[in-house]
């Protein structure tokens, strides 16, 4: 069910009346939520509810065993089976046919012909994102930082919480258990918080994003008609829908979560106002990030151990976070791009800025150039990460510099109209630090302006229910 | 991937949830709900006060109805159909050829073939049977069903089509994107108001008009788009095999049926066509079922006729796609179809 249909407002106002009517039992609010969250994936596919069932009981159960588990053995044995069904599922799902086509591969090269081994594996919606939450909380319970679930339905709820399941944040168990277990009050300015995420997250997904999908689908299909500033624009309208389409989704999720009386974590700081890699990925998916700083980059031993460990943990968690996003080597590569970049970014600049640059002893000038300049570099990340092709890379970078048509100029008109909305709403909260920075604005600027936002939504949103980008992830 | 060092200047924007009362939430919503009801009705006037602010397609459709509404007197040769037929027959020289008065109102494919019976109709019921209907087609028309957006813009009174000869029923979601074409034209007619508001510039540009009989001269060949378009339906229509629709079928019987009860002759033209197209086997074979069931459905009624068949064939220099002539050629289809009338009407 996408959160951009008419099935899924209808579903969601359902369940939300339902959800208030039970406001005095919580348990009964968790069993509904849960009931609701299955309902929510199986409209998609119902056979693969069972994926997420069989997740929710290994990890249940390993959970409770790992807490009581007295030997380090036994408790070693019980993380590996849980990370191995979680990864297992998710390697066949997601990866079996991408390593068994480039194992052919790579048997043709050395003389061999394979029969063909591809399955035609169909990927479940979300996998990634609840595969990542569920083995989260094993490994807190393994390093005894959390104490396990007793109730199922509660565990049931934090692996498939609706808002969250299918494109993230990927939610920790130590924020949103607890959110889960205790009566929730549903509080008037966070649902006032949650309604404006709501509007504007969809103004991002079916406005911008959508729009910007507009320019860029026909240009990646057949770039070779294209050149010069088409492509260009084409580029940046694919990096301004990336962020549109992931951070609306992000924004939806955490709004809805907000009226449900929940609080999912931020996902998204303003990713292209960063001044250095480090910086950048601290703003964006921080979910992801930061999962993978603290499950996969520190146990790797993180920066502890010299410079040339450090950028070999780098590298191989960007790699793999790279990964993480689809079975397809541009992915790959495009971790491996920003790995690079973090290692020479942190090569030269051992401890770099983060956050609010405005702050420091560097000169403005200087800090717009590294915005500029991360900007760039993140651009041409978008490039490596959207291309179908290595011979599409090669085009777009040979082919920038062929000047401006009629058709380039009508591009760029087009992406800088739906854009500039984004901009000057990003701008305000740059300027304030506040990421709510329009709900604090008075009332005669901030009810015209949801106005606008609702009419824009309905006149320039795309109907077409385009499916978010995250959601192949 | 986020950097572990630790570092005093790591400040990124948070979220600071303001203060708001239940009041002010409901005041906002109501505003944000009042606002765009306020947006569509105005939308709605604009476009009703000012056609021409609708997209070119409505703009003709709408056009050709005024024609039909505002008509004082009765006419000899009606001309209804698509527009292969409202770039392609000049009512003027169809006049000359046949005598009478002759006026063209096609619109084009969308309007499928159930909109020609409400023009028929609405006419027959203001001023009577015309001498003749002309029903100008292209060989894929048949297949189509009316884009049912358009109902909205037929300006009869609502439900209008379940009075009609050839009451057709419409699904319960194709009445809903009727009802929504009809009262919510901010959500159904998003890319007229889009292109308006993006390039308000351009509104000043009017849309194309037609002459005062419904006739819209094309004036600039598209040799290369032709021939591409032409490929087309070999490559791809013409393996779809031809099939009439059911909602074509019924509202070709209204026609005929009309036709019989008023006692008009009504004669079906084939539109232009590139040549060489029927010459291809594949196409070929479907155009002639398409014809062998056109013929049938015709040879009920000795007042319906069958005419330009085969097609009217002319060069790509001559066409700006492959069933539509420039007005170069105008002169000679029209006077092909006046001929296959004539040619009836003797016997």
């Amino acid at each position: 069910m996408l959160f951009n249909s008419f099935v899924f407002v209808g579903f969601f106002l359902l369940t939300y009346v339902l959800y208030l009517s039970l406001r005095h039992s919580t348990r009964w609010q968790n069993v509904l939520l849960l009931a609701a969250s299955y309902v929510f994936y199986g409209y998609w596919d119902w056979r693969f509810l069972a994926l997420i069932a069989v997740s929710t009981v290994v990890d249940f159960t390993v959970g409770r065993a790992l807490f009581a588990a007295e030997s380090q053995r036994r408790r070693q044995w019980l993380l590996t089976l849980s990370v191995c069904v979680n990864l297992g599922i998710l390697g066949f799902f997601k990866y079996y046919d991408f390593f068994a086509e480039n194992l052919a591969g790579v048997m043709r090269v050395v003389g061999l012909e394979p029969d063909p081994f591809t399955l035609g594996v169909i990927l479940p919606v979300g996998i990634s994102f609840y595969t990542f939450q569920t083995m989260s909380y094993t490994i807190d319970i393994y390093r005894g930082k959390l104490a396990p679930v007793r109730n199922m339905v509660n565990f049931g709820l934090f692996v498939a919480f609706f808002p969250q399941l299918v494109a993230g944040p990927i939610e920790r168990a130590h924020n949103l258990l607890p959110q889960i277990e205790r009566p929730r009050c549903i509080d008037r300015n966070h649902v006032g918080a949650g309604l404006w995420l709501i509007l504007w997250g969809y103004f991002k997904k079916v406005v911008i994003a959508d729009r910007m999908a507009l320019i860029v689908n026909p240009v990646f299909a057949n770039h070779t008609e294209f050149q010069g500033l088409e492509l260009l624009t084409a580029l940046l309208a694919f990096t301004v829908q990336i962020y549109g389409d992931f951070s609306g989704y992000s924004d939806i999720a955490r709004g809805l979560a907000k009226l449900l009386g929940f609080d999912l974590m931020l996902n998204f700081k303003l990713p292209y106002f960063a001044i250095n890699p480090s910086d950048f990925w601290q703003r964006w998916h921080v979910s992801l990030s930061s999962w993978l700083r603290d499950y996969l980059y520190i146990p790797l031993g993180g920066n502890r151990g010299g410079t040339l460990r450090t950028q070999r943990n780098l590298a191989a968690t960007m790699l793999l976070g790279g990964l993480w996003h689809g079975a397809a080597w541009n992915f790959v590569i495009w971790g491996g791009y920003h790995g690079a970049l973090l290692a020479i970014y942190r090569w030269l600049d051992p401890t770099p800025i983060h956050g609010d640059p405005w702050r420091s002893d560097q000169p403005r000038w200087r800090i717009l150039m590294m915005m500029a300049v991360m900007f760039v570099l993140t651009v041409l990340g978008w490039l490596l990460f959207r291309a179908d092709s290595a011979g599409q890379i090669v085009y777009f970078l040979g082919n920038f510099h062929y000047g401006a048509g009629e058709k380039g100029w009508k591009m760029l008109y087009t992406w800088f109209y739906f854009t500039w909305p984004l901009f000057a709403v990003q701008l305000l909260q740059y300027r304030t630090g506040n990421l709510l920075a329009v709900t604090a604005l008075p009332a005669p600027i901030r009810i015209p302006i949801y106005c606008l936002m609702f009419c824009g939504i309905v006149v320039f949103g795309v109907h077409e229910s385009m499916e978010f980008i995250y959601f192949q992830f | 991937m986020a950097d572990v060092s630790e570092n005093k200047r790591n400040i990124l924007p948070v979220e600071q949830v303001c203060q708001v009362s239940w009041r002010m939430m409901a005041v906002t919503i109501l505003a944000v709900l009042l606002s765009s009801v306020v947006l569509n009705e105005t939308v709605k006037v604009l476009l009703r006060r000012h056609p021409a602010l609708n997209n070119t397609t409505y703009v003709v459709f709408m056009e050709q109805w005024e024609r039909l509404t505002d008509l004082e007197e009765p006419v000899d040769t009606l001309i209804l159909g698509d527009s292969s037929g409202y770039h392609g027959v000049d009512p003027e020289i169809l006049a000359d050829a046949l005598g009478g008065y002759s006026l063209n109102l096609c619109t084009f494919g969308d309007a499928a073939l159930i909109n020609p019976v409400w023009q028929l109709e609405t006419y027959l019921e203001r001023h009577g049977a015309p001498h003749r209907v002309i029903l100008v087609a292209v060989h894929d028309l048949w297949i189509r069903d009316l884009s049912t957006p358009l109902i909205p813009k037929v300006p009869l009174p609502w439900g209008f089509w379940q009075r009609s000869r050839a009451s057709w029923p419409f699904e319960r979601a194709e009445l809903w994107d009727v009802f929504v074409a009809h009262h919510i034209p901010v959500y159904s007619q998003d890319k007229t108001i889009t292109r308006r508001l993006m390039y308000p510039w351009r509104i000043r540009n009017r849309p194309q008009r037609s002459n005062p009989r419904g006739f819209y001269p094309l004036q600039k060949a598209e040799p290369e788009k032709t021939v591409q378009d032409g490929a087309n339906h070999l490559r791809k229509t013409a393996p779809r095999g031809w099939n009439i629709s059911e909602q074509s079928r019924v509202a070709l019987e209204a026609i005929i049926a009309l036709a019989d009860e008023n006692g008009f002759e009504f004669y079906i033209a084939n539109s232009p066509q590139l040549a060489g197209m029927v010459n291809d086997p594949a196409f070929g074979q479907y155009y002639t079922k398409g014809q062998q069931v056109l013929a049938d459905l015709v040879a009920v009624s000795p007042r319906a006729h069958l005419i330009l068949s085969p097609p009217a064939e002319y060069p790509p220099q001559r066409m700006q796609n492959s069933d539509h002539i420039v007005q170069e050629a105008v002169d000679d289809f029209t006077r092909r179809v006046a001929a296959g009338v004539a040619a009836c009407e003797g016997q």
